[in-house]
């Protein structure tokens, strides 16, 4: 989510067009110095061109569909493992998150603990049967399940796919912008298209050249980067305080300005009801919406055998939760070094922490490292989000509904390259026009949509011998319409200063997160419509279906 | 937790299925790996998932409880997170384990078999697929 690489960018010698727009001035004014920006451009640039050349050699050699949507499926568990919690943990998370500890300590260290813990439903629920019945999309392994309505429910589910990659996708790259503003002072329209567009094009040939082996490789290392950034600087942090946690506790509850308080709950809730509800909201969005992102969904299909997904599985388990612990002492950390004033004071939301705590105990080297991991988190999350939303685009609704499963491979292929494109410059249209938003908003709606609509359909279809296409078709367009719904009338659209019409007031729900009705809503949704349908599926579709969920008779024996 | 509830098994097995394929579904041993996997995916949910959420309800609801001091500055609260890795942790060295004694050595068996199966009914070459391996 880091921005100046693209201040670094339109001030390059190469880029005469770009150069004059006033860029160095507005560089000025940022946090970080001209050193570390210097440096931060140069790493960001040789990982950017190191892993195109081997997304580049890696791509789809023989325009295979398979080879486009799955990639390499014989990765190692470790491999497999780095890229499934590159997918897992955005630049939101990263930076989002220690903002949040460094601002209200314990209800911050809550929301780490709840990322970690959406990976636990994935790995015990989800990962297997889904690999097992699965083929390119979520959608594949619905239809598999509802044989007899499978286009509608195609349709349905690769609308939610979409709703919830572009969601997302936007939040990535409006981060871009929200942080090149709180650097560099608010960005003129040159600079926020320059941005927007420069990551936009990068995700694009990403995608399009590379495929699925390009999104795991450019995955792969910014799974790395992280892992090794966030233990070197927490390893940092705590050798301030002689390695001894009730040191750092100490030092960020006085950094903090509110003592103990800073280490009890309700600091970030202003007392009230609401507020509680509306953090309950959250983690319930967070805890459910997290495991049931396209993206993430869409890697599991990816190993060839049920037990390398497990190894791998697991293996993210161990790193996101690794990443997890690193990022909680860098939230504490930057409380105590730099001081909770200060952070708010620079940005209100905190996304800034990181960045002043790197350069307060590592200066401008460590500071450019954690900018270009955040940048290269940001490029990774987005690829991986457009590869979900085009494999949808092109081969549920393209290749399979509007074709009706009659189109060529290398039709499908063209296809999927020119849905990268679509989607690519249709988020970065939506980001252009909505810059405003607050990131941490548009991911929190991504999950909840995810979560009261994917997740619903995804589950029952995978568990439940009762559950019909009428279930299905209105678990999803009830719970993606119960989002918007109640997002359209929450304080995230009117009455409130930041939201997007500051000046009316038709927000009756209170909450900004639909989540805690939203994802029962789906859920029971489902069931009713299961059990008001005229009779049950075909039994024998389940049977060959669970057949094929729990053996998975694909693999090699 | 409880290994042998039987609660699980009875239900689908009750069915005639036609198809030679699907009689695998409606065997004995398959039912039981169909329902080790549920169990333990149903119990390692609720202790994980709904351990964490219950922890959140009372961070929210019983601030002054969680907020208590325990070691040093570490509250009581603290000290719950740090333990939701460890029931974390405990959750995946179970599932797996559950999952190599339980499930693998009869799936591996019924896929085998369903190979097997498979091999004999066609003697003919198999069809051009569109799809790969698929």
């Amino acid at each position: 989510m880091v921005t100046h690489p693209w201040i670094g960018r339109a001030a390059l010698p190469g880029d005469p067009a770009t150069a004059a727009d006033g860029s160095p001035a507005a560089l000025a004014a940022g946090v970080v110095g001209g050193f570390s920006l210097k440096l931060t451009f140069i790493l960001f640039v040789s990982v950017v061109v190191v892993s195109m050349f081997t997304a580049l050699i890696t791509a789809p050699q023989r325009d295979e569909i398979g080879e486009f949507y799955l990639g390499n499926r014989n990765l190692s568990p470790l491999r497999n493992g780095l890229a499934m919690c590159g997918d897992h943990l955005s630049a939101a998370t990263l930076l989002g998150s220690t903002g949040l500890i460094a601002l209200s300590g314990y209800d911050g260290l809550l929301y780490l603990v709840g990322t970690t813990v959406a990976w636990m439903t994935v790995l015990l629920l989800i990962a297997e049967p889904l690999r097992n019945a699965g083929k390119f999309t979520l959608a594949d392994t619905l239809a598999l399940r509802l044989p007899h309505n499978r286009r509608a429910v195609r349709v349905a589910l690769a609308l939610c796919t979409l709703t919830v990659s572009l969601l997302y996708l936007v939040a990535q790259l409006v981060g871009g912008v929200a942080l090149l503003a709180q650097f560099v002072g608010r960005p003129d329209n040159t600079t926020r298209t320059l941005c927007v567009i420069a990551i936009g094009t990068l995700v694009v040939l990403y995608v399009a050249l590379g495929g699925m082996p390009g999104a795991t490789y450019i995955q792969i290392v910014k799974a790395v980067i992280m892992v090794a950034g966030v233990s070197v600087t927490a390893a940092l942090v705590l050798s301030r305080y002689r390695w001894q946690v009730d040191g750092l506790l100490d030092a960020a509850a006085s950094g903090s300005g509110v003592g103990q308080r800073f280490l009890e709950p309700g600091l970030r809730q202003d007392g009230g009801t609401t507020g509680k509800l509306d953090f309950l909201s959250l983690q319930v969005a967070v805890v459910f919406g997290l495991a049931a992102l396209p993206h993430v969904m869409m890697r599991l299909l990816t190993p060839a055998t049920t037990r390398v997904l497990r190894h791998s599985v697991v293996w993210a388990m161990g790193l996101v939760a690794f990443v997890c612990l690193g990022a909680a002492v860098l939230g504490l950390g930057a409380a105590a070094v730099v001081g909770r004033q200060i952070i708010s004071g620079i940005d209100p939301t905190g996304d800034a922490s990181v960045l002043l705590l790197a350069e307060e105990i590592g200066g401008p080297v460590l500071t450019a490292l954690v900018s270009c991991l955040a940048f290269v988190t940001l490029l990774a999350v987005a690829t991986g989000l457009t590869l979900a939303a085009a494999s949808s685009l092109a081969h549920d609704l393209y290749a399979e509904v509007i074709r009706g499963g009659r189109a060529r491979e290398r039709e499908e292929l063209t296809a999927a390259r020119l849905a990268t494109v679509v989607i690519g410059v249709l988020a970065m249209l939506i980001a252009l026009v909505s810059w405003r938003a607050n990131t941490a908003t548009l991911a929190s709606l991504a999950f909840a949509v995810a979560a009261s609509s994917i997740l619903p359909t995804m589950v029952y279809g995978l568990f439940w011998r009762r559950f019909t296409a009428r279930g299905a078709l209105l678990a999803m367009y009830g719970g993606l319409a119960c989002c918007v719904v109640l997002v359209a009338f929450s304080p995230v659209v009117s009455s409130r200063p930041g939201s997007f019409f500051p000046g009316v007031d038709f927000a009756f729900f209170p909450l900004q997160n639909p989540g805690l009705v939203s994802v029962p809503a789906g859920f029971l949704l489902g069931w009713l419509g299961s059990v008001l349908s005229d009779g049950p599926e075909d039994p024998e579709a389940y049977d060959t279906f669970q057949v094929r969920a729990e053996l998975g008779a694909d693999q090699p024996a | 937790m409880q290994r042998h509830s039987s609660r699980h098994h009875e239900r689908p097995a009750g069915r005639t299925p036609s198809g030679a394929r699907n009689t695998v579904a409606s065997r004995p041993d398959f039912q039981v790996v169909r329902g080790a996997r549920r169990r333990i995916g149903v119990t390692a949910m609720s202790v994980s998932v709904g351990g964490f959420l219950l922890f959140v309800l009372a961070s929210l609801f019983l601030p002054e409880v969680l907020g208590r001091p325990l070691v040093g500055h570490v509250t009581l609260g603290l000290a719950a997170a740090a333990g939701q890795f460890v029931v974390m942790a405990l959750t995946v060295w179970r599932y797996t384990a559950h999952m190599k004694r339980r499930v693998d050595p009869t799936v591996d068996r019924l896929r085998a078999e369903l190979r097997r199966d498979a091999e004999r009914r066609t003697r003919t070459p198999r069809q051009e697929r569109r799809f790969g391996a698929w």
